[in-house]
């Protein structure tokens, strides 16, 4: 099962599901919900917070909460 | 001290200056009324 | 016949609810709280027609009716709340043009709580950089409510609010969503226990989080109510937000349209560098450089000036009103400690208005993203950083920007340690100690004077993340480690709107830490002034040396130090002599210490009184004059006062110790109880006592 947290740099995916239990509701609804795009902008070294772009809201979120978005194969930049 | 204005008015803002400081670390709470078709009423 | 109405403003952060509030009220402003990243109660007054008065409030951002630390809980409990004096009998969602789908989040839930709503579009000029169109007419059919468009570039839409707030009684309060389509056996058994309740907010009660809130639930169990455990409420709000953002996005399709192709932005390059794994930090490094260069480089000027105005008032009071006890407590307890508070304010407004720069500009949100993990290292926050960088100019404001850290342990820690950095209230004693006990030569082309300030800086940062990687280790507490921060857009901020942020501020800290400042000084006044005992009525009896060999301003001076020394505070001073003797301080010293409990800075006005000068001023020939009795200052056995020794083991004390008695009033507000400020001041105090003496008793 893939998440968030297996994203690399620049790559995006679409978000398939959400670990429902310790998910911050704030993350939803920042736009975190099934069907939408996730990006990632830029990881913070020594695997501190990512930037990433959630359905046109740019957020930073800890490596543990990305753990917890289940996504899609990612996207290829063609 | 002798009883004059200018004492009066230092023993006054002695006065002012504790009871400001004591109120500071004192907190107090109001009384309100709540009806209960208020959810959320404090 | 004046109307009094209530408005407050409500929306996510960045959208620029200041900005509004700032355009509709002007400088009616007042701040009924210590201001930090957003204030608590910010409340002004805007002026409509037909004599309405309009109370408008701004409240701290907030993304949806679900808080996540006590910033956002404040407006949930306040919309909640029918009694809360201030509750709105309108409140204004702002929304910034390119989030508008989130924002709707926050509006929808708002008009759900049956409260007129209006809501505002801002930042609208960026509308056609951001190839985006809106109908407004379908938006406002199928929200239901009037909307603005509004800007900070422009000021045309202003007038047009104002006559939507007169007209708040003529908006429509229909529902948004009903509750029942969430989750339909939930809701309508909600309804059916508590009929007279409105069924939204209800709901919104029982998910108030009881780390934040202080909503009472106990009518939930008086009426037998089958309630749900955490994680099933947390799913019934996760399919509220679903189900919001379903009728959101539906209207949204036809109401809104974006061209992505015509959207115009930096933003993203920018990014890439400022977010930089390498270069993101030494821009973050030069940039504190710089503030900090700037602030001493352009505070000194107005701070001599500060100075010399309270040294001529002083002088102005003694000469011009009657003489007697009161002008004497007005000029030297007063006046003085006004002027010890006002000199600080050109230090904190620069430091303040680099501190909103950079948040306003968007960039502090790029900051935590690169002090994140460093942080979690030592139990903080990224969102600690600006706390602590503003302690740098006062503990208070900055204990107070602590409300947005969401986790509670984070949080606490950062409150415990802020004061440990630098304040510049200990700027004052650092400098007169360092010129008195420091060579001023220089190697290699440093001067010495100069690194030893710098070190004191550095060592305030380094006992603050020492005791916080502690203090993680010991505490034992949930810890609920989240962080969901929003990069907002880099934006260039309004120079208008920086320069209220510093006035409110300012003002702030005038009134808060003033008032506290000026009651101790007047208390401290008469404890120096008054005593009992032959010694204080009548000091002549006292000179142990031959009264006629002394000139009339030695004598003067002779009578005013054993005053002192038999006054109130002198006798206290004697008495913890003992206390302070192993660090290598005298009784006089050691009243400066105790004097410091009111501010630090006090420390040097006590000392001036001290050693015997009648009319402390801070204009070159006084100050060299404080500086050259200290010098020559020798106890009874003719050994110098301030040696390296002891100078080094004031400066470390005051870098350690717990002194300023308005922060320890603001951590038993901000953490609600008398455990923690006690806790800090006793340690900080301790470890202050311990470190001076070893290093007095090392060095001598």
């Amino acid at each position: 099962m893939q998440t968030a947290a297996d994203l690399k740099k620049g790559e995006k995916a679409i978000i398939k599901d959400v670990s429902s239990n310790n998910i911050p509701i704030k993350l939803l609804e920042m736009g975190c919900l099934p069907g939408n795009e996730i990006e990632i902008i830029q990881l913070a070294p020594l695997l501190g917070p990512i930037y990433i772009n959630i359905n046109g809201s740019r957020l930073a979120i800890r490596k543990g909460t990305a753990r917890l978005i289940i996504i899609d194969k990612p996207i290829k930049n063609e | 001290m002798e009883l004059n204005i200018q004492n009066l008015l230092v023993v006054l803002s002695l006065g002012v200056a504790l009871v400001y400081l004591f109120n500071k670390y004192n907190s107090k709470n109001d009384n309100k009324n709540c009806s209960d078709k208020d959810c959320g009423c404090q | 016949m004046s109307r009094q109405i209530k408005v407050t403003l409500i929306g996510n952060p960045n959208t620029g609810k200041t900005s509004i509030f700032n355009s509709l009220t002007g400088l009616n402003q007042k701040i009924a709280n210590y201001p930090g990243v957003t204030v608590e109660k910010k409340e002004g007054i805007c002026k409509l027609d037909r004599g309405i008065k309009a109370h408008i409030y701004d409240l701290p951002g907030t993304y949806s009716l679900n808080a996540s630390s006590i910033d956002e809980n404040i407006v949930v409990e306040l919309l909640l709340n029918r009694n809360h004096k201030d509750y709105p009998d309108l409140a204004i969602i702002v929304s910034d043009v390119e989030n508008l789908k989130r924002n709707l989040v926050l509006f929808t839930q708002v008009k759900d709580l049956r409260i007129p709503t209006i809501l505002a579009i801002n930042m609208s000029d960026r509308m056609k950089y951001k190839g985006i169109e809106l109908d407004l007419p379908y938006l406002e059919k199928h929200l239901d409510t009037k909307i603005i468009l509004t800007s900070n570039r422009t000021n045309h839409w202003i007038d047009k609010l104002k006559n939507l707030i007169s007209n708040y009684n003529k908006l429509p309060s229909t529902k948004f969503i009903d509750p029942k389509l969430i989750d339909p056996e939930y809701f309508k058994n909600l309804q059916r226990t508590f009929p007279k309740q409105e069924l939204y907010k209800l709901w919104v009660v029982i998910c108030q989080d009881a780390n934040f809130s202080n909503v009472d639930k106990n009518f939930l169990a008086n009426a037998n109510f089958e309630t749900k455990s955490i994680s099933e409420l947390k799913r019934l709000q996760q399919k509220e937000t679903i189900k919001r953002y379903q009728l959101i996005n539906n209207i949204l399709k036809v109401g809104q349209k974006v061209d992505q192709s015509k959207a115009i932005g930096f933003g993203a390059a920018i990014d890439r560098v400022l977010t930089h794994k390498i270069f993101g930090y030494v821009f973050f490094f030069f940039i504190l450089l710089g503030i900090f260069q700037a602030i001493y480089a352009w505070a000194i000027i107005p701070m001599d000036y500060i100075d010399s105005t309270f040294a001529s008032l002083t002088e102005w009071v003694k000469m011009n009103l009657p003489s007697g006890a009161m002008t004497d407590l007005l000029a030297d307890g007063i006046i003085t400690g006004i002027g010890g508070i006002v000199i600080f304010i050109p230090q904190i407004a620069f430091l303040f208005m680099f501190i909103s720069f950079l948040e306003e500009s968007g960039y502090m949100s790029r900051v935590v993203f690169l002090m994140d993990k460093i942080m979690q290292k030592f139990g903080l926050s990224g969102k600690s950083v600006v706390p602590l960088i503003s302690g740098v100019a006062c503990a208070i404001p900055a204990i107070m920007a602590t409300r947005n850290i969401e986790s509670w342990k984070e949080r606490l820690i950062t409150i415990l340690v802020t004061p440990f950095m630098t304040c510049s209230a200990r700027l004052p004693v650092y400098l007169i100690i360092v010129a008195l006990v420091i060579p001023n030569e220089t190697i290699f082309g440093f001067n010495y004077q100069a690194i030893a300030l710098m070190s004191l800086y550095i060592l305030g940062f380094l006992a603050a993340i020492t005791s916080a990687y502690i203090l993680n280790m010991i505490l034992k507490m949930k810890k609920r480690s989240v962080l969901v921060m929003e990069m907002p857009n880099y934006k260039i901020p309004l120079i208008k709107d920086v320069l209220y942020t510093i006035i409110e501020k300012t003002k702030s800290f005038i009134m808060e830490a003033g008032k506290i400042i000026l009651a101790i000084s007047v208390i401290l006044w008469f404890l120096a002034t008054n005593g009992v005992g032959d010694k204080f009525t009548n000091p002549e009896n006292h000179i142990s040396q031959n009264i006629e060999l002394l000139s009339e301003e030695e004598l003067q001076t002779k009578i005013a130090a054993i005053k002192l020394e038999n006054s109130f505070i002198g006798k206290i001073g004697k008495t913890i002599e003992p206390v302070f003797k192993p660090l290598g301080y005298d009784w006089k010293i050691g009243i400066g210490l105790i004097t410091s409990f009111a501010a630090r800075e006090v420390f040097v006005g006590t000392l001036a009184v001290i050693y015997n000068i009648e009319n402390y001023d801070d204009s070159k020939g006084k100050q060299r004059e404080l500086k050259n009795i200290m010098l020559h200052e020798t106890d009874e056995n003719g050994n110098k006062v301030f040696t390296l020794a002891s100078g080094i083991s004031l400066l470390l004390f005051y870098a350690f110790a717990m002194q300023c008695m308005s922060t320890l009033a603001i951590v038993k507000k901000e953490t609600n109880s008398w455990k923690w400020p006690a806790m800090q001041f006793i340690i900080m105090t301790l470890i202050a006592y311990i470190v001076s003496l070893i290093t007095f008793q090392l060095i001598s």
